[in-house]
């Protein structure tokens, strides 16, 4: 093995534990993170997104209503809505941005969601979210505005 | 058990054992009433009776778990995260008062930087299939049975 290939091998390690976590749904994920998704009660399900200390809250907040998009479009539903807690979603509390939560500089989102049929107050559009979705990874970055975007 | 719930979800071992000397399985008197709760990332959830605190363990691939219901209990779940070489655990905790073949669902989380367990009751009339639990209060493991019911406090959602 010639010394470039040995170098090569020893620093793509090293490379990759520098990586934020990519975006990816419960089927990719691993120990450095990715989606989730878990049964709720009643109509709703939990989806979200966890990070490694390589990505912000922002775009893991973010991530977890991709993530819910993917939900409510394998689901075949056009509209959803997402809650912070199951309080909220109790009182149908909606809202516009997951909940985040840090460990160890790690951060985590999810929200709950429930699937609708049809447009309402404060619901996300799933084919809006989703072209969302698609922009922000081609981009290589996630936007300010990208919730404001999809809120209604 | 997904994968997040596999990687930062685990019980630690230590704590673990610790806890099992201290916790035992609840067993049922025969009779006696219970509810149901829905534990969103399964896993066992403690429940503290008559100032005993007792393990309950959801059968397997099951989310659901039977409680004592008709007195004041309080539940809770030990969370522990994995960050590297580093640890991290807490073990959030409420109280409330079940119904008898009433259904809750129970969810332990970190939200900002703090351990918060939030707990409602499952009501199929609802638009989203669950509803407040009014009897939802502060921990008070050690609280007698027969003693006053802690006043209903906000939870840490609402502070």
């Amino acid at each position: 093995m010639s010394l470039q290939l040995r170098t090569w091998y020893a620093l793509a390690p090293i490379a990759l534990l520098g990586c934020a976590t990519a975006y990816r749904n419960e089927a990719g994920s691993s120990i450095t993170g990715g989606g989730f998704r878990e049964e709720g009660p009643g109509k709703l399900v939990k989806v979200g997104f966890s990070g490694n200390s390589f990505i912000d809250g922002r775009t893991t907040d973010q991530y977890a209503l991709f993530r819910a998009a993917e939900y409510a479009q394998a689901s075949g539903k056009p509209y959803f809505v997402v809650y912070k807690s199951m309080r909220d979603a109790a009182k149908d509390r909606r809202a516009s941005e997951a909940n985040v939560g840090f460990v160890g500089g790690k951060p985590q989102a999810f929200v709950w969601v429930r699937l609708l049929d049809e447009d309402a107050s404060q619901a996300m559009e799933t084919a809006a979210v989703l072209k969302r979705r698609d922009e922000v990874l081609a981009a290589g970055t996630s936007t300010p505005d990208a919730k404001d975007e999809v809120t209604r | 058990m997904n994968g997040r719930t596999r990687a930062s979800y685990v019980v630690a071992l230590g704590l673990a054992a610790s806890a099992c000397a201290v916790q035992r399985p609840y067993v049922f008197a025969p009779g006696e009433v219970s509810a149901t709760v829905r534990v969103i990332d399964g896993g066992d959830i403690s429940v503290c009776k008559d100032g005993t605190m007792y393990s309950v363990t959801p059968p397997p691939k099951s989310q659901l778990v039977s409680i004592p219901a008709s007195e004041r209990i309080a539940v809770g779940r030990l969370l522990v995260y994995q960050a590297g070489n580093m640890s991290y655990s807490c073990y959030p905790m409420l109280s409330f008062t079940p119904r008898p073949s009433g259904a809750y669902a129970l969810d332990a989380v970190v939200v900002g930087g703090r351990c918060v367990v939030e707990l409602v009751r499952e009501d199929p009339l609802s638009a989203t299939g669950v509803s407040l639990e009014l009897s939802v209060g502060p921990r008070d493991c050690f609280a007698r049975s027969d003693a006053p019911a802690a006043p209903a406090a906000p939870s840490a959602w609402e502070q």
